[in-house]
């Protein structure tokens, strides 16, 4: 009996003996070996049969020496724990999880409903909720948004049965990708805000989070933003790496806030792009910033060979040409057909058109406002262009590194070298060359200091005809200082001296040689202050006043003692020109801004001086004079003052669609004296004096501007109307060269000009360009009693730059990175001229009379010019980069012309016109930059 | 050579440059395109109690060669505000308008212009007689003017009221044929048989009439006008150049005499005539004038968008004492101004008409005597020397009869 009770306790022990395999005990020796290693050694010392990734790092890295005597739970337990791993049993398999734990049974309260569950919160508490999460991110999601990076979840801590914490801190370094130093004021935070840390000096974070499921946001300015979504088992480390946000961009503009709010208010600013100057082709293969002023609507010269252009119906006296805050009287190289501006040192080039800044002043039409390059304070850096009849070089060079600069720039012609070793003796004395040059000096003296100087000079001297030679010259000198006070209020002060003389010599060797000259200069002093009050107004105030100085012409007689001519020289002039100004750039709302500027002018015409008093209601002639008065030097002959307005208004209709509407009211002083007619441009200065008022102007424009296609068109329709008071013009009659008393030979007219100027511009793109047409008008008339004063019987008639139609086309198409073909076309319709009209007897001879002034048009011109540029390939380390670029000017081979005069031979009338190029003039010029 | 490809190239790339200077070609422009038919008006009514003058004409086109096309077939009459209306009448012979009754202007009266013509009406303003001047001296004087000598004529005036004077002068010289002689050469056709190629045979005679001392008369052409000085404020005008001699003209070889007539304007016919003046002369590249059209004072009231050409004025006028001068006078014992012409000698054999052999002279003096280009100065035989007409015949620069002012 007692043997059978036996076997029965021993069989039960038995079962009892089986559920305590756990605890049997193993033993196993490690020797720097990797958990990997150790589950091989307990497999193989018991019968438990792991389940793992290999993948898993800690299954790898971490390596052990000990030596173990214990359950194999035991053993796990110990190796694991400062291991991310977690392990459950279940008979002979052991899995092991990352992070995760593998629960058995459900918790006690997972059927609870949540909100009865408060009172059961301190029971909670010791038995903690698993993690559910739906969806784990295992890489990186595919999109991106710019400057975020989302991380794939990552799990911190090992899940365990044990853990009572609620919350547990992570932490780590955070690192620049870049560099790999640590990088202070990190924002680590979850999007809540309810939990946030900063990174210190060390780089190092510590967050506290709840246990479980976060999202955490890691942030720095000029870094890309981290998301991350951590599941937090326990206390654990992460460190994160950050990189640098960066924004593509296909060209950084940079410019300050305040001029490009200040651009989109004004109406009618054409702002030249200087790269777009390289594609266009020029005569002669000569860059030139100013000529693509004049292919843009609203712009026009009378022709090639006028210098000066019209802007919107005005006289080409009334643009205000500014290099660097200094007037240039005569920009422009031999009769019109290169400005006298070096292309490769310019930087900008405004052209103000429709309103005119408040402070500027002293020309009715327009301001073109050239600033040249500050030039490189770090290296040696030049351009230049080698064509057939000209050179052009610029070099720019540090002075003191990171701070100052200098700019030499210099451009000249060969011609007289190749004129000297021709085998003609005519030509061999002639003389057709121009060369300029200038030097700019930037000095950036410290963050609130900056110094620019500028001089310039030009000289061109050609023969009209093999007996006469013709030279002019402008020197120009400016210096500009700007000074910041605060970060509202700065200022500059600006010094300018420009002078311009032109010379004509007349050599036959004989009794009729003689010499004739012309000079003017004048010297400005201006004081501009900025001043940003608030957000939404920003002020521009100051004073400017300059000295004008002129010799309005003299004749020296060069025959010697059998000389046909007599002397003569017209009496010096002298004035000051002054004004005060200021605007406020009113910014109303997002959409609406109003600029109002006021600017009070005053002219004092001075002596010494010899000035003539006219009889009352009489013409001004020499038989009208009642009196002649002279004047001391310095004496104030006269007084003129004038307050001018410039106003407008911009509003953005839409994010690209915006209106402008501008008033201005303008004075200006000083009138070139000038006459289509003529061959030889012996166009001079007057300031105005006891006879001779200012003439001023009032003009209103609309404009409405629109960016198509995301930015890569741009249509821009403005119209404008004007009218002038005045302005001065020849009487019948009149000579035009040498006047002692010049009021008595022109008269001043009342003019008035509109017109309408449509632009579209494609901006991008391997075809780009513009197409721009401008129908226009421009009146004169004159307004007097006295026949010798009145014109076409005092009714407006077309000026002498009255053009109605004016189309002009230009292209580039980029064949590939190196090849582009540029084309330009333009038309405008032709000239005004007066023709004769017959001829009649009266006493006893034979007279011609003419038409109407200005009734005839001559015949309308066009022209197309093509060119390739073929550059060097691209290499980024090259010394220098050079482009070739073949040009034919004028491919129809149309000869324009540019004026038609009358002249009497034998008692007949001959009609004479001079065409410029009547002839395709192909050229072909290397330009390079370093 | 290299050089020389280079300086080629050189060349032509310049000639781009030269082009522009030296691009002045005629300018094919048909005129014709732009006539306009105008009437002009030249109507200048002197203080003097006479039948006055109107001369009405229309314009011509450029180019043209057609005489001067006068117009008869209006009515002219002038009117004032004091209730006259004097009618003018056209007269064939001279080609003008005459008053038809003689009458004299007075001051402070408004004197009107009318013109019917062609359905339109004309009207000028009203003018009133301008102010009196009295000459008070014209003087002649051998003088260098712009390096060149010859003689000056000039006037002094006395004007209080004015200085808006233009003159106009009517000089007469004697004029002797230098290479004159008494004999004219002619030529006959003699008709033999066989009839042949008809040659002429030559033959001279004594000429008929005075044909070596001729007296010529010139009227001025160019518009003179008083030129305006700035120290010129008192009432004297002295020295007012009229008229300048250079001493290579054959004028004043011999004797000579000038009358002047002065004129004072009103302050639109001088402007007129200033804008006329300056708006003629010759166009040089560096004096160039502004063209235009020279308004007047006349206004076509039925079509008033057509221009008149000319003007109305009533001028105060007053004549010198013509004035004689010899060239001795200034000239003792100096060689004489050229000619008119040069007086080159031909010798013609008259018998040669020889076309093959380039024998011509026969022809050539056929010529000259159908022609009358060239007359007789000496004769040898078969030889004739012929010099140019003017200076053998003096009749073809003057007539030979000597005006009745004359006075040797």
């Amino acid at each position: 009996m007692r043997k059978y009770l036996l076997i029965f306790i021993s069989i039960l022990c038995a079962q009892s003996l089986y559920s305590q395999a756990d605890s049997t005990k193993i033993s196993i020796q490690l020797k720097q070996n990797t958990i990997k290693e150790a589950i091989s050694k307990i497999e193989a010392k018991s019968d438990y049969h792991f389940f793992y990734q290999d993948n898993w790092t800690d299954i790898d890295s971490l390596k052990y020496t000990k030596n173990y005597n214990n359950t194999v739970k035991f053993i796990l337990a110990d190796l694991l724990d400062k291991t991310n791993l977690n392990y459950f049993i279940k008979d002979n398999n052991i899995v092991l999880t990352q992070n995760r734990r593998i629960y058995s049974k459900l918790p006690t309260n997972f059927f609870v409903d949540d909100t009865t569950s408060s009172q059961n919160e301190q029971e909670e508490d010791s038995f903690i909720k698993p993690v559910f999460i739906a969806n784990v991110a295992e890489e990186e999601p595919k999109t991106k948004i710019n400057n975020v990076i989302t991380t794939k979840t990552e799990f911190i801590g090992k899940e365990s049965n044990n853990n009572k914490n609620a919350y547990y801190t992570l932490s780590g370094i955070i690192t620049d990708g870049k560099t790999n130093d640590p990088i202070p004021n990190v924002l680590v935070r979850t999007p809540d805000n309810k939990h946030t840390s900063v990174t210190g000096l060390s780089g190092k974070y510590a967050i506290k989070l709840p246990s479980g499921v976060n999202n955490i946001e890691i942030t720095s300015v000029g870094f890309k933003t981290i998301k991350s979504e951590i599941i937090l088992y326990n206390n654990g480390t992460r460190d994160f790496v950050l990189s640098e946000s960066i924004t593509e961009l296909d060209e950084v503009v940079v410019s300050t806030s305040k001029s490009e709010e200040i651009r989109k208010e004004i109406a009618g600013v054409t702002v030249i792009d200087v790269k777009d100057v390289k594609n266009i082709p020029m005569v002669l293969g000569e860059r030139d910033i100013v000529k693509v002023a004049t292919i843009m609507p609203g712009v026009k010269t009378v022709g090639e060979g006028s210098a000066g252009f019209n802007v919107r119906g005005g006289k080409s006296d009334q643009n205000l040409f500014l290099l660097d805050n200094g007037v240039i009287y005569n920009p422009f190289h031999f009769f019109g057909f290169f400005s006298a501006l070096n292309p490769y040192t310019i930087a900008s080039a405004n052209i103000y058109k429709g309103n005119i800044p408040a402070q500027y002043g002293g020309r009715l039409s327009s301001v073109f406002d050239i600033q040249t390059k500050n030039g490189n304070v770090n290296k040696l850096e030049g351009e230049g262009g080698i064509g057939p009849v000209t050179s052009t070089l610029m070099l720019s060079m540090p002075i003191k590194k990171e701070r100052s600069s200098l700019t030499i720039g210099g451009r000249a012609t060969y011609s007289d070298w190749i004129l000297k070793s021709l085998d003609s003796d005519e030509l061999n004395n002639s003389s057709a060359s121009f060369y300029d040059v200038i030097l700019k000096y930037y000095d950036h003296i410290n963050d609130n200091n900056t110094v620019k100087a500028t001089g310039y000079y030009s000289h061109d001297a050609y023969n009209i005809t093999y007996d006469s030679l013709y030279t002019y010259r402008n020197a120009m000198f400016s210096v500009e200082w700007n000074h910041k006070f605060n970060n509202k209020h700065s200022g500059s002060l600006i010094v300018t001296h420009s002078n311009y003389d032109l010379n004509i010599d007349f050599e036959q060797g004989g009794a009729d040689d003689f010499e004739y000259g012309y000079s003017l200069n004048e010297t400005m002093v201006k004081l501009k202050m900025d001043y940003d009050l608030n957000d939404k107004h920003s002020f521009i105030y100051g004073i400017s006043s300059k000295l004008y100085n002129t010799d309005p012409g003299y004749l020296d007689p060069k025959g010697g003692e059998n000389s046909n001519m007599d002397p003569l020289d017209v009496e010096d002039e002298k004035a000051l020109e002054s004004a005060a100004f200021i605007s406020d750039n009113y910014k109303i709302n997002d959409k609406l801004s109003f600029i109002a500027g006021l600017r009070f002018s005053m002219f004092n015409v001075l002596g010494p001086s010899t000035q003539r008093i006219y009889e009352d209601n009489m013409p001004k002639n020499d038989a009208t004079v009642s009196e002649t008065i002279t004047y001391d030097d310095n004496e104030f002959i006269k007084t003129y003052t004038g307050l001018e307005i410039r106003a407008s208004l911009n509003y953005d209709i839409t994010d690209d669609l915006s209106a402008k509407l501008s008033y201005n009211k303008n004075n200006q002083y000083i009138h070139l004296l000038s006459s289509n007619t003529t061959q030889s441009p012996t166009d001079t200065w007057k300031l105005s004096d006891l006879n001779i008022k200012p003439q001023s102007a009032q003009m209103v424009s609309l404009g409405f501007y629109k960016e198509l296609k995301n930015n890569t068109y741009e249509v821009s329709l403005e119209g404008y109307y004007k009218k002038m008071d005045d302005i001065l013009d020849y009487k019948v009659g009149a000579e035009l060269v040498l006047n002692e008393n010049i009021e008595t030979e022109i008269f001043q007219g009342e003019g008035k000009a509109y017109g309408v100027e449509f632009l579209l511009k494609k901006k991008e793109g391997d075809l780009n360009g513009w197409i721009g047409y401008t129908y226009s008008r421009a009146f004169l008339r004159s307004n007097s009693t006295y026949s010798e004063e009145i014109i076409n019987n005092n009714e407006y008639f077309p000026a002498n730059f009255d053009k109605p139609h004016d189309f002009s086309l230009v292209l580039n198409y980029k064949f590939s990175r190196r090849y582009s073909l540029s084309a330009n076309f333009i038309y405008q319709t032709g000239r005004p001229i007066t023709f004769p009209a017959g001829a009649f007897q009266f006493g006893n001879s034979e007279y011609a009379f003419y038409s109407d002034r200005n009734q005839y048009r001559i015949p309308d011109y066009y022209r197309l010019d093509l060119g390739i540029n073929i550059e060097g390939n691209h290499k980024i380390q090259k010394f220098s980069h050079s482009f070739w670029n073949i040009s034919v000017y004028n491919v129809l081979g149309r000869n324009n012309p540019y004026s038609v005069f009358f002249v009497t031979e034998d008692g007949n009338i001959e009609a004479y016109k001079t065409t410029i190029f009547s002839i395709p003039v192909p050229t072909i010029t290397y330009n390079f930059k370093f | 050579m290299l050089k020389k490809k280079f300086i080629n190239r050189g060349i032509l790339f310049l000639c781009a440059a030269l082009m522009i200077t030296a691009c002045t070609e005629k300018y094919e422009v048909d005129l014709n395109d732009t006539y306009e038919d105008l009437l002009v008006v030249e109507a200048i009514i002197t203080n003097e109690n006479k039948q006055h003058e109107i001369t009405l004409s229309k314009t011509a086109a450029l180019g043209s060669d057609d005489s001067t096309e006068y117009v008869s077939t209006a009515e002219v009459y002038i009117t004032s505000d004091s209730g006259d209306n004097y009618t003018f009448s056209y007269n064939a012979g001279s080609t003008k308008y005459i008053s038809d009754i003689a009458f004299l202007p007075v001051a402070d009266v408004n004197y009107t212009l009318h013109i019917d013509y062609n359905g339109d009406t004309f009207t000028s303003t009203d003018v009133q007689m301008a102010p009196v001047a009295e000459m008070t001296g014209l003087t002649i004087e051998r003088k260098e003017v712009s390096g060149t000598d010859g003689i000056q004529i000039s006037l002094s005036t006395n004007s209080p009221d004015s200085k808006l004077l233009r003159y106009t002068y009517e000089e007469t010289f004697k004029i002797i044929a230098p290479k004159w002689s008494d004999k004219k050469a002619s030529f006959y056709y003699e008709y033999h048989w066989p009839p042949a190629d008809p040659t002429p045979s030559f033959e001279w005679t004594y000429r008929e009439g005075e044909s070596r001392t001729c007296y010529r008369t010139q009227y001025s052409e160019n518009i003179i006008l008083n030129q305006f000085d700035d120290t010129q404020q008192s009432d004297n005008i002295n020295d007012m150049q009229i008229r300048f001699i250079p001493n290579d003209s054959y004028i004043m070889s011999y004797r000579y005499c000038i009358k002047t007539k002065q004129f004072v304007h009103n302050a639109t016919a001088f402007s007129f005539y200033k804008g006329l003046k300056n708006t003629s002369s010759s166009n040089s590249t560096l004096s160039p004038i502004q063209p235009g059209f020279v308004k007047g004072n006349i206004t076509n009231e039925t079509n008033s968008s057509q221009k008149v050409i000319g003007i109305f004025d009533v001028a105060t006028v007053t004549e010198s004492e013509r004035t004689f001068f010899n060239y001795e006078d200034y000239y003792p014992n100096e060689d004489l101004p050229p000619y008119y012409s040069d007086c080159d000698e031909i010798e013609l054999d008259g018998t040669e008409f020889d076309r093959e052999s380039g024998e011509i002279d026969g022809y050539v003096l056929l010529s000259y005597i159908e022609q009358g280009s060239h007359v007789l100065y000496k004769v040898e035989g078969d030889i004739y020397t012929m010099v140019p007409a003017a200076c053998g015949d003096c009749t073809t620069l003057g007539s030979n009869v000597a005006p009745e002012f004359w006075v040797d």
